[in-house]
């Protein structure tokens, strides 16, 4: 399947099982066309090539401009090998997880969000930033919501939708440029549905047998928005914080340029062992004990300064929502932005 | 409750606070160990707590963190793990650990490999001394380092030099201040890969059937379960220590097809201790990295930058760089080749 972000990025994900689930994740990307694509990710059964290159730690194997290793952690066990590693990435995984009923149907699924750091590096070089966060517009003017998992920053996002009218624009990912924004859906119907049958964003075992069925037949009923840009001037990072009350302060660009890094940065670390993606960063680690001037660790170098120059100018402000969350707090965020909006 | 100190050099001095001293705890440390030390840098306390969660902001639903303060509740392989800093970025470290989980069978190495050796390092590097992943041996007051990840010979070539005449220093991370390397006594870690015919002459035949069981193990978990034996390199190489070298060359061993040799620079040499040291690091890595987010401009906030600084500065003027290919079996000929170039090299 082939997929094209506006015409700048293009990639294509190929599988063993053609299962219908397998093109829900990037549904808002597909395209006909036949483009040069600019990364390949292969899923299933693979076999590495490996031969030549240095073991690391009796499981990494590294050559140049190549990596390939076998790794387990608490969701699963895979193997991924990544040819071309600094031009045009050709990635093989081959992931398995530990929930057999995920397994069954839902692996490759799963395994599609190992892209992540690839689109991430791909639209960097094409002039965009793929900040990891949420963001949502009302009457042509959008605002963007970031936060460290479980900062309640998607429930914001959903009570945004449901209580304020606004419509969701990137549920877990937003494409940013200067002072503009453009859709970047992750997993539109998980988020609409999410959205709709629930009331926080809690999903009952039965919601969950409900979407996974869903996610089975492929059915997905959900809007996706309109692909052109929006503009933006602010920005809202959001902590979780065992307080009383809500707090909303402004934040120097410093710090928020350097919060806004970590949050794209930390979703390729974990303090143990979980998935691919949560270990694409000691994979990177371990390529750069011998080839140290990659391209994502360049990529990480600069990133940090050119978002701080992507910020400038906008309005930058940190939340710290209690603990014991309340909707009213979405209401003064809301009140809050729109005081400031259109300026 | 038990209180153990020690102390490192006097560099940095601990304590341990716990009911329950399991063997690989006591071993792990035993060469540090010293009679009461008045003000520690860092304290393990091995005990039941309450957090004190107030005020604190919540990231992920595991990590709990406010101004130096870190609290973190989660599972890592066979384990559930509840710890608290208090005093992460500045002064006496205080760190709970909940007791549930040393009497698991695996605990007490995961305290030591992940816990507590990363408290060591943090308050060594606090003091501007730089902690390397690596072995060491030394002569006639001069030292040789040898840097490599897990696998590539680090403890294979420090026995062979230390039975050729060499005095032994460390065989998994050594302390470097200023061109001076000072030893770190901690066991030999033994694995199947490693065994020297030297000292699989002093294990017995229960030792041996460890190893071999313990390499099974490894092998059917792919890699995820590898328990390593301990051995005291005190036992072993009795008057044949050393301590305070000039370092005086850096050779970089790692896993390759052939045996060969090459100079490197000095940048080479200094990238990979750091990316080693960062992997080496975890779980912390992760855990400076949310205390980061929250405080982008505490001192924790810059450790890997001042790690950089450090280990550049005490790599000092007039020390040689190499890189050597340790083929998968090492046996004596790979290590007289190791020691001519070593002894002969100019």
């Amino acid at each position: 399947m082939n997929y094209s972000i506006y015409n700048k990025l293009n990639f294509q994900i190929s599988s063993n099982y053609n299962r219908k689930v397998n093109h829900l994740r990037w549904r808002f990307f597909e395209t006909e066309e036949e483009k040069e694509p600019d990364f390949i990710l292969n899923l299933g059964r693979f076999r590495e090539e490996n031969n030549g290159s240095i073991v690391l730690s009796h499981k990494y194997h590294v050559k140049e401009n190549y990596f390939f290793c076998r790794d387990r952690g608490l969701d699963g066990q895979w193997k991924v090998e990544i040819k071309n590693m600094d031009s045009n990435p050709e990635i093989s995984l081959d992931f398995h997880l530990n929930n057999k009923l995920k397994n069954l149907f839902l692996k490759e699924y799963v395994a599609q969000d190992f892209i992540l750091p690839f689109l991430e590096l791909g639209l960097f070089k094409k002039g965009f930033f793929l900040l990891h966060g949420g963001a949502a517009k009302k009457d042509s003017q959008a605002v963007v919501i970031s936060g460290r998992p479980g900062s309640f920053k998607t429930t914001v996002l959903m009570d945004l939708v449901r209580r304020h009218r606004f419509r969701c624009i990137g549920d877990d990912r937003v494409l940013v440029s200067h002072g503009q924004l453009r859709p970047f859906p992750t997993s539109p119907f998980l988020f609409n549905y999410t959205l709709n049958k629930t009331e926080t964003e809690r999903r009952s075992s039965l919601n969950n047998f409900e979407l996974l069925c869903r996610m089975i037949g492929g059915i997905d009923s959900s809007e996706l928005p309109l692909k052109s840009p929006v503009d933006f001037h602010q920005i809202f990072i959001i902590s979780r914080m065992n307080v009383e009350d809500m707090t909303i302060e402004p934040i120097n660009e410093v710090e928020a340029a350097r919060k806004l890094f970590l949050n794209n940065f930390s979703e390729y670390v974990s303090s143990v062992p979980r998935g691919p993606l949560s270990s694409f960063h000691k994979y990177i680690l371990t390529y750069s004990l011998i080839y140290p001037n990659n391209a994502f660790t360049e990529y990480w170098k600069v990133l940090e300064k050119t978002i701080k120059k992507l910020i400038r100018g906008l309005s930058l402000f940190e939340v710290c929502i209690p603990s014991k969350y309340d909707p009213v707090y979405v209401d003064r965020i809301q009140n809050f932005w729109e005081s400031r909006a259109g300026n | 409750m038990t209180e153990k100190y020690y102390t490192i050099h006097n560099i940095v001095n601990f304590k341990i606070l716990s009911n329950d001293f399991p063997r690989r705890l006591e071993m792990e440390y035993e060469n540090f160990g010293c009679d009461y030390v008045d003000n520690v840098d860092f304290i393990i306390d091995i005990s039941n707590f309450s957090p004190n969660l107030a005020a604190c902001r919540v990231i992920d639903n595991t990590y709990y963190i406010k101004d130096d303060y870190f609290f973190c509740d989660y599972s890592y392989k066979f384990g559930r793990l509840k710890i608290e800093i208090n005093g992460l970025d500045s002064g006496q470290k205080i760190v709970r650990v909940s007791p549930n989980f040393i009497a698991n069978h695996f605990a007490d190495m995961f305290i030591c490999a992940h816990i507590i050796d990363f408290f060591i390092r943090l308050c060594l590097n606090e003091k501007g001394y730089s902690v390397i992943h690596s072995s060491s041996v030394g002569k006639d007051g001069v030292g040789y380092l040898f840097p490599s990840q897990s696998g590539a010979g680090k403890t294979t070539t420090a026995v062979y030099f230390a039975n050729s005449g060499y005095d032994y220093l460390g065989d998994d991370f050594m302390i470097l201040k200023d061109g001076i390397l000072h030893n770190y006594l901690t066991p030999l870690n033994l694995f199947s890969y490693n065994l020297n015919p030297l000292i699989l002459k002093e294990m017995g035949f229960y030792d041996r059937f460890l190893i071999k069981f313990k390499d099974l193990i490894f092998r059917l978990s792919s890699g995820y379960v590898k328990i390593f034996s301990k051995m005291n390199p005190v036992l072993l190489f009795n008057e044949n220590i050393g301590n305070k070298v000039h370092l005086k060359k850096v050779l970089l061993l790692s896993r390759q097809e052939e045996l060969s040799t090459m100079k490197i620079n000095k940048e080479a040499v200094v990238n990979n201790i750091i990316i080693n040291q960062k992997l080496e690091s975890f779980p912390f890595f992760k855990y400076l990295l949310e205390y980061s987010y929250v405080f982008p401009d505490s001192k924790i906030a810059s450790y890997w930058d001042q790690c950089l600084h450090d280990i550049d500065r005490n790599l000092v003027d007039g020390i040689e760089y190499f890189e050597v290919g340790v083929p998968k079996k090492y046996d004596e000929s790979v290590f007289h080749y190791i020691r001519d170039f070593v002894e002969n090299c100019p």
